[in-house]
Order: C-alpha cells, then structure tokens, then sequence
C-alpha cells in the first residue's frame, strides 16, 4: 500500500516534468545577461579583457539620468563591442540620442547623471530586446555622464560555450538567460519533485510501523525456534541477520507487490482523470520512480524491523525455549 | 498512542499540504477577487484579454473594481520568481490590502521603471534595498531593468512576487499594449459577473442592425440585416421579432450553438409616406433588446443643385441627385425654354439667355420634379470686385447610420467681375469642421462637396455662410451601448474564476478537475495508511495480550465483554493520539507553510488551514482511530480461548487491564 502510494505520487510529479519537457521543447536558450552583481545592483566593470575571450558578446552601458528640460527620469543606454550578439543593430555617435517609441522628447536636450551632458535627438530605435521608453546614446556620452570611463555594466553574450560560462563566472558575473521560460518551468518541476520527496516520509513511517509490529508479531510467535537456534550456537549477530532478512524478503516481496499495483493506480487514475474532463493528464512512472519506491519500502522495512529483531537477540535462550507450549 | 499521535500528525501535515496544492491556484487571484482570463489561453501566462474589458466594466450597472494584470516572470542569481505588472491604484481598489509597504525616500512606486517587492521574495532573493535589477523576457529575448524603491506584505502569495508597472511586464512578457494577462475583480456581483462574461446556458444578444436605405421610395424594399450571437456555452433557440409602427410585420425562430452568431435578413416595402418610419428588431427573454432602423418613406423626388445667380449669357452649371443625394443621369433640365440633358454624374449646363428671375426645373420618370429659382443679371450690372458668397447649402440624407456618411453640397458663387479664393467655414453644431477654399473666377460658381463622417448619435446642424441644414445619425444598437458591446467583443471569449481555480494547472495541460481527483485519490491513500498503521500497532498489543484475554475467556467472559473491555482502550488510545497528532501536524504545517518550504511556481505553497478543513482532517481522525479501534477489538473478540490460553504461563502478572476486569464482573 505504501509503496504503491509513493510510486503514484511520484508518477504524478513525473508526469508534470514531462508536460513542461515538452512546453520548453519550444523555447530556446541562447542569449545571455551577464552583469556583475553588486551590493545595489549590477556594478561597472572594467575588464575589456572579458571581450577578448568571449568574442560573441556586447558590453553595455545603462545609467538612471534625470531629462532636462523635460525633469523626467530615464533610462539611458549604449552598447559596442559584436554587432552579432544583438538581433539588432544600434549606431549612434558622438552627442547624438535615439529615443525609444514611448518617449516624446525632440530637438536637443541634457542629460544629468554625475555630470550634464547635451545630446540631439536625432530619431528613434526600435527594438524587441531593449524596452521602448529608453534613450539610445553613444558609449562615450554615457561613460562621460556616469563617470566611468572605459567601464561598462551589462554583456550580452550569445550563445556562451561552457568556457565562456566558467571564464565569466569566476569573475564574478552572474549570467541570466535572456528568455526565462525554460529556467522558469524547471525550478517549477523541481519545486514539484522537491515537494513530491516529502511524500516518502509518511510512507516511510508508515512502512516503518508496519514492520515493527509484524516483526514483533512474528518474533513472538517464533520464539521457541529462535531459543533452539540460539541453544545449537548461533550467535547474536547470526539471530538478527535471520530475523533482519525475514523483514527485508516481506518488505521486498510488499514493495514489488507495490509497484505494480501504484504504476496500475497511477494510470487509472490518469485514465479516470482524463475521461472524466476535457483535458489529457499525463503521468510517467520512470525507472528511478520505481527504484526510489522500492528502496524505500525496503529500508523502512529494514529500519521498523531492528527493534523487535535487536530485542529478540538479548533475551536469554532458557526463556526462548520455554515458550514450547505456545509455539507447538 | 505515540504511533497513533504519530500517524495522525503525518496524516494531518499530508491533508494540509494537499489542500495547500488545492488551492494553489488562488496564488495568482489573491485573495476573494475573482479572475477574468481568456478562456482559449492554455496557460495562465499566455492569457490576453482586451483592457476594453476594463472600461466596459468600469461602466457598468454594478459597482466592480478591477485591476489589469500582467504576468511575466524572471529570475536574479539563479532563482525564478514571477513578476506581476500591475496600476497600483487600481490594485488597491481590488485588494489584498497590503499589511506593510514601504518606500524609501521619497521615490514614486508609480514610476514605470520603479518596482516593489513582496516581503518574502526579498528575503529569498537576499537583497538590500535599494537595488537595480535586471529582468529577462518571459518568451523570447528581452531585458529590462528596474529600481526596486519598496519592499510589500500582504500575508498572501502575492509576497513571493516582484510587482513592475504594466508597461514593463508587458515589454518582458511581449504582451500587446492593449492587453492584460487577467484583471482580477472584485465584486458582490460576481454571480452576475459571470453571467455576462461567461455564461454556462444560452444567452443572446442582437448587434450590428443594418438597414440598406435611410429614404425609401414607395413601394420600394428597403433590406435590413441583424446579428444574432449566442454568447453562453450552451446550445439554445430564441425568437426574434421585426416590427414597423403599425405592428409584427416576421418572425424568426433560431436555434443556436454556443459561442455562435448569425446574420438575421429581411425585406420589407411600404406604400404610405411616413418621415417616421422604422423597424424594430426585439429579442425577448431575460436580456430583452429592441434596436431600431429609421427611415423617411417618401414619393421619390429630385434636387437641383445649381448656382442662385447668374449674368446674362453665362453657363450655368447644375447638378440632379435623387432625394437620396445619389446623381441622376439623362434627367431632363429645363431653363429659360431651353432644355438639357444630365450626364452619368448628374451634371449638364444652361445658358442664362434672359435677364430676371427664372425657374431652373429638372424632371425624370417616377420622381417628382425639382427645381431652383435663377437671379439672371444684366452684365452692366454687375460690380468689378469679388463677391463671393455661400448660395446654397443642402445635406443628404438627412438620416443616416452611425456608421454612414453624410454628404453636404455647398454651392459657391461669385458675383463681381474678379477673381479670388474664398474661403469659409463648415461648421457642424456650431464647431469648426472643415474650411473650405475654392477658386472662382468671374461669376463663377462652384459646387462643394463636404462629408459628414464620425457624428456620434443624435441631431446635428450644418452651417455654412448663412445656411444650416440639420441631419439625424441614428445608433446601430438600442440603448446600453457599453453593456452590448461588451458582450459583443468579450461574452464566451473570457474566462470568470473563482480565486480558487485560477487555470493554471493547465500550464501543464492538466486541468482543475484532473488535480481535484489526483490529490484527493493521494489524501485518501493518506488516510487508509494512517490507519493502516494504527490498526497494525493496535493488533499487535492485543495480540501480546491475548494471554490476559484467554484468562477472561476461560472464566467465562463473553465476547461482548471483551469488546467492551478493548474497544475503550483503543479508543482512548486513538482519540488521544489523534488529538496530540492533529494538534502538532497543524503546527509543523504552519511553520512549513511560513518557512516557504513547499514551492510551486514561484509561490510559496500557503497552507490555510480554515474550518471546513480543520473539521475534515478532525473528522477523518475519528473515523481513522475508531475504525482502527473496531478491527483491533474485533480481532481481540475472534481470538479463541484455546489459541488464547497457550499464551497463560508467559504473562506477567498485575496487568492492569486484567484486574480492571476482574473487580469488574
């Protein structure tokens, strides 16, 4: 029964990760966010040498500025470095601006940060990658408005080979997939299969339970046998062996019994579940599913057996045997 | 009992768990709001409904507050979390209310680059505020960074998540300007409100009458056509009425799927003259609708369009139109004694040959005749200057459908002998609608032709130099314009949850009924080892006793008396231990609940434990450890004297139970 429950339950879960294996199916992975996190947020960096390894990328600049003589705040952005790790191209020189769709701004205007800066808006970008209430500006304008000179405080890095990972994590740079979906339904499913596990510690006790009061039972009953073994010269280690082996055959033999009848209840219960609504709810009795569930009834088999078994090899055997009467 | 405290502690923490994950879905609703989604959307995330909604609502006859909003999610050091974009003031209107917030400084959480976060999410995340974060798209490649100015607590799941504005969420998740994942509401009306979002029975609205005729000739058919949609679920038949004002004039018996539509057409003709002529199209039933066609039936006539004055010798031009201001060719012009004949745009000249007023008339076979009066001047007369002047003015039809346009003619005439532009102003109900700018030359007219578009419903005035005309704009539906067009666009289209059912299970293709019968089958195999393993301990102390038992058979104890002996004990024992178990499983799942250690999508699994729940896991205890309690005294009654009294020369005497019984009988 508990085996059972533990497969049914993990089959349920299993089911889960195959339905989101497939949703993900359909997203990609490829570009990523690289920033250097600091005690406030992403932090400048300085090492250019970062772009001579990992070629496939683009150093950013993002700063929080204040537009005169609008008073609005604003995000502005730069970036240089591979055309190619952007879908899109960006140019803008000099105290040149673009702005972004959703902003109204024209004609010439400054730009506050550590210092002032005036640029032109000279037109406007557009972009699915970059938010469109941004302004675009040129790197020097922002190196120059932020105050720090050859740094940047994003990378987007396309498609990074694990040296690239490793080389920009150990310095330090946390990198974050541009598209999250796929991050996103796998924390999901391990949240699931993580809360799943926690199914095994009912089971487990109950399991556990079980074999303590059937090895009790079964000691009990046997004891006349077990005072004969112990007379003839077995030892203590021999007895608990014996009695321990007995539970784990009957866990064994429970747990496999257990199996079929979870993997036949997680499928008619999918089966139910599916004819009754509208929808088709997979579930996935895996290999592990199954060993887990086993090894578990074993060992709390195991585990609920010890005290009877270990009890049973301290009495004496003069006791044991005078249970005759009982056990004839 | 320590098993039974046991048992009943892991079956309790178990039940709460799976009512945790019951009611996980309510994570997304927040609270007693309930949720408007798009009902074809597969996933919560993927829903977009139309912010129209909002403002159809905003309109209607019970009072609602909504909040619009979008999901996305994200992830910062590895960890994912959901985002929500949200209108903070309308999230206020429409709760949770929120038990803490802060801001620091003086920082707008409005701003649409400013961003709070809940309570339990900056503490997994394990940040310092303030904090520049970025985010990623949900879909496909984005990014965008936020200023984290406030931190939020609202003791619900809400607090697992990063609230942005609308504008952000919807750059990250790729959501069209116009839409919104879900707009909560919140609302006494919620029976209602699912009425007209999401009907389950069949439910009908009338749209979109047409009438192809704003004047109708005598005798002439004039066509109307209606949209007929079943906007509930359910298949269903209606009946639609179509009056004039005389009475029933058809009938039309439809049956309908759900969600389907239909275009109702219909002929009809009149032989009396009427300026107030309509149809009536109703829909009877609990959402009655009457929406109406008016129309003038008239005897058809002409109009004669052409310039007031002329000087002698000149060309006068003219123009023929029906009275639906459409042109009329080869109709017969006749001026002066002269006649002409219009071409296919309903234009001919004239030549003023005779000084004096003289009547310019127009006539074509079954339409009455029309005319206009002609100043004809003696060149002499006539002043070397610029005159120009408005000369006449007239707009047709004079009824139309919201939808249509309305054509207003104005003749401009120059009455000097110079040349000039003139211009002037159309004015529609006294406000500026267009200038007009025509060349003319030496008593020259030129006829205008201005369109009418865009009048909202109603009267209005034409006026230009110093004549007005007036013109009706009738409405394609009846009355309650907001109501209808909300169902129109959005009736059947959307989804009303309760906060409990939010779709999101269907992220995994599996649906709400699918989860109730999965957890359920899990809590009832809960249940069955639960007392599986008290009735195990239970059977294994009476048969450990069955020594003592034997001793009460052999002196004649019935069965009844051991049952009366074993089942109070058991069922102290179990009581007890059920009471002990309950009491410590609901306070490890509180602090499970609290500690965050269940998760399921970024959320925080929160386990309420409420009466109804709190009285179903008591009463499934009881159940348990009585029903364990009865096999354990049931076994103990079966035990036979003999297989009973083999056990007699082992048992340690002084058993309490034993002495119980004998002071007993």
């Amino acid at each position: 029964m508990c085996t059972m429950f533990i497969v049914a339950s993990f089959s349920v879960a299993g089911g889960l990760r195959t339905s989101m294996d497939t949703l993900k199916d359909n997203f990609t992975e490829g570009t990523f966010l690289a920033t250097k996190p600091g005690a406030s947020g992403p932090e400048f960096f300085s090492e250019m040498s970062v772009y001579d390894v990992v070629r496939n990328s683009a150093l950013g600049i993002l700063a929080d500025v204040v537009v005169a003589p609008y008073g609005t705040q604003a995000m502005a952005f730069a970036v240089s470095g591979n055309p190619n790790a952007l879908p899109e191209q960006f140019y803008v020189t000099g105290t040149d601006a673009l702005r972004g769709a959703r902003f109204t701004f024209v004609g010439n205007i400054t730009l506050q940060d550590q210092t002032s800066i005036d640029v032109s808006i000279v037109g406007g970008y557009s972009s699915t990658v970059f938010p469109s209430n941004w302004l675009l500006c040129s790197v020097g304008t922002l190196q120059t408005l932020t105050g720090h000179t050859d740094m940047f405080n994003f990378m987007v890095v396309k498609e990074p080979s694990p040296a690239d990972r490793a080389y920009l994590e150990d310095r330090g740079f946390s990198l974050q997939p541009l598209t999250s979906i796929v991050e996103f339904l796998d924390s999901g499913v391990r949240e699931i299969e993580s809360d799943a596990f926690w199914v095994l510690i009912p089971s487990s006790f109950v399991i556990a339970v079980l074999a303590y009061a059937f090895i009790g039972i079964e000691t009990s009953d046997r004891r006349h046998d077990i005072g004969i073994i112990k007379t003839v010269g077995a030892g203590r280690w021999r007895v608990l062996s014996y009695l321990l082996l007995n539970a784990l055959v009957i866990s064994a033999w429970g747990g496999l019994v257990g199996v079929a009848l979870g993997v036949v209840l997680s499928y008619g219960i999918s089966t139910v579940a599916s004819s009754l609504f509208t929808s088709v709810f997979v579930v996935k009795a895996s290999g592990s599913v199954i060993l887990i569930s086993f090894v578990a009834t074993a060992g709390a088999g195991l585990v609920g057996a010890l005290g009877p078994a270990v009890k049973m090899t301290l009495t004496s055997p003069v006791d044991d045997l005078k249970e005759v009467t009982r056990s004839s | 009992m320590i098993v039974v405290a046991l048992s009943m502690l892991i079956f309790t923490s178990t039940a709460s768990i799976l009512a945790g994950l019951q009611s996980a879905p309510s994570s997304f609703a927040a609270g007693e709001s309930v949720v408007i989604s798009e009902s074809s959307a597969p996933t919560i995330f993927s829903s977009q409904v139309d912010m129209d909604i909002v403002s159809a609502l905003d309109s209607w006859s019970h009072p609602v507050n909504l909040s619009p909003e979008v999901f996305a999610f994200s992830s910062w050091d590895g960890r994912s979390f959901v985002l929500r974009g949200v209108d903070l003031d309308r999230f206020n209107s429409t709760g949770p209310a929120f038990t803490r917030f802060a801001v620091l400084g003086d920082q707008s959480p409005k701003d649409e680059s400013n961003a709070i976060i809940g309570a339990r999410l900056l503490e997994r995340l394990r940040i310092t505020l303030p904090f520049t974060m970025s985010l990623v798209g949900s879909y496909s490649d984005r990014l965008d960074f936020v200023r984290i100015v406030g931190s939020f607590e609202t003791h619900t799941s809400l607090d697992d998540e990063l609230f942005v504005s609308l504008e952000v969420a919807r750059h990250l998740s790729g959501m069209p300007a116009d839409k919104a994942s879900i707009i909560r509401a919140s609302t006494i009306y919620q029976k209602e409100l699912r009425e007209l979002l999401s009907p389950g029975r069949a439910r009908f609205v009338l749209y979109d009458l047409w009438q192809s005729k704003s004047i109708v000739a005598l005798n002439d058919s004039i066509q109307v056509t209606v949209g007929l949609r079943n906007w509930g679920r359910a298949t269903g038949n209606v009946t639609v009425t179509f009056s004039d004002i005389d009475g029933v004039r058809d009938r039309a018996d439809v049956l309908l799927e759900g969600l389907a539509s239909t275009t109702l057409r219909r002929n009809f003709s009149f032989n009396q003259p009427s300026d107030d002529q309509r149809i009536q199209v109703s829909l009877s039933g609990d959402f009655s609708l009457d929406l109406y066609a008016f129309f003038r039936v008239v005897e058809p006539f002409l109009v004669v369009s052409a310039r007031s004055v002329a000087v002698l010798g000149s060309e006068i031009e003219v123009k023929v139109t029906d009275f639906r201001g459409e042109p009329v060719p080869n109709a017969t012009v006749q001026f002066q004694a002269k006649s002409s004949f219009t071409d296919s745009s309903g234009r001919t000249a004239v030549n003023a040959t005779q000084v004096g007023s003289s009547e310019l008339t127009a006539s074509y076979a079954g339409y009455a005749q029309g005319s206009v009066v002609v100043q004809v001047l003696d060149p002499a007369s006539v002043v070397q200057a610029f005159l120009p002047r408005v000369s006449s003015l007239r707009v047709s039809p004079s009824s139309i459908l919201q939808s249509e346009d309305a054509k207003g003619t104005v003749v401009v005439v120059n009455e000097g002998n110079l040349s000039g532009i003139f211009e002037t102003n159309v004015y529609v109900d006294g406000t500026r609608y267009k200038t007009l700018s025509v060349s003319l030359g030496p008593l020259e007219s030129v006829i205008e032709t201005v369109f009418l578009t865009g009048q909202p419903v109603g009267g209005h005035v034409v006026q230009v130099g110093s004549y007005a005309e007036s013109f009706y704009v009738t409405p394609w539906y009846a009355d309650n314009s907001g109501l209808v067009r909300l169902i129109l666009r959005y009736g059947g289209s959307t989804s009303v949850s309760s906060a409990g059912s939010v779709p999101i299970y269907q992220a995994a293709k599996i649906s709400e009924g699918n989860v109730a019968v999965t957890l359920f089958s899990i809590g009832a195999i809960s249940a069955l080892l639960a007392g599986l393993a008290i009735t195990a301990v239970f059977s294994k102390e009476v048969r450990e006793s069955r020594r003592r038992l034997g001793v009460l058979k052999t002196i004649g104890a019935p069965r009844e008396a051991i049952r009366r002996i074993v089942f109070p004990q058991a069922l102290e024992a179990g009581l007890g231990g059920a009471a002990v178990g309950v009491a410590l499983g609901i306070i490890i799942v509180d602090r499970l609940s609290s500690s965050g250690t269940f998760m399921l999508f970024g959320h925080g699994l929160r386990v309420d434990i409420d009466t109804t729940l709190m009285l179903l896991i008591m009463l499934s205890a009881v159940l348990i450890s009585v029903f364990s309690a009865m096999a354990s005294t049931m076994q103990a009654v079966r035990e036979t004297t003999i297989s009973s009294i083999r056990s007699l020369v082992e048992e340690p005497s002084g058993q309490v139970e034993v002495d119980d019984l004998l002071r007993d009988d």
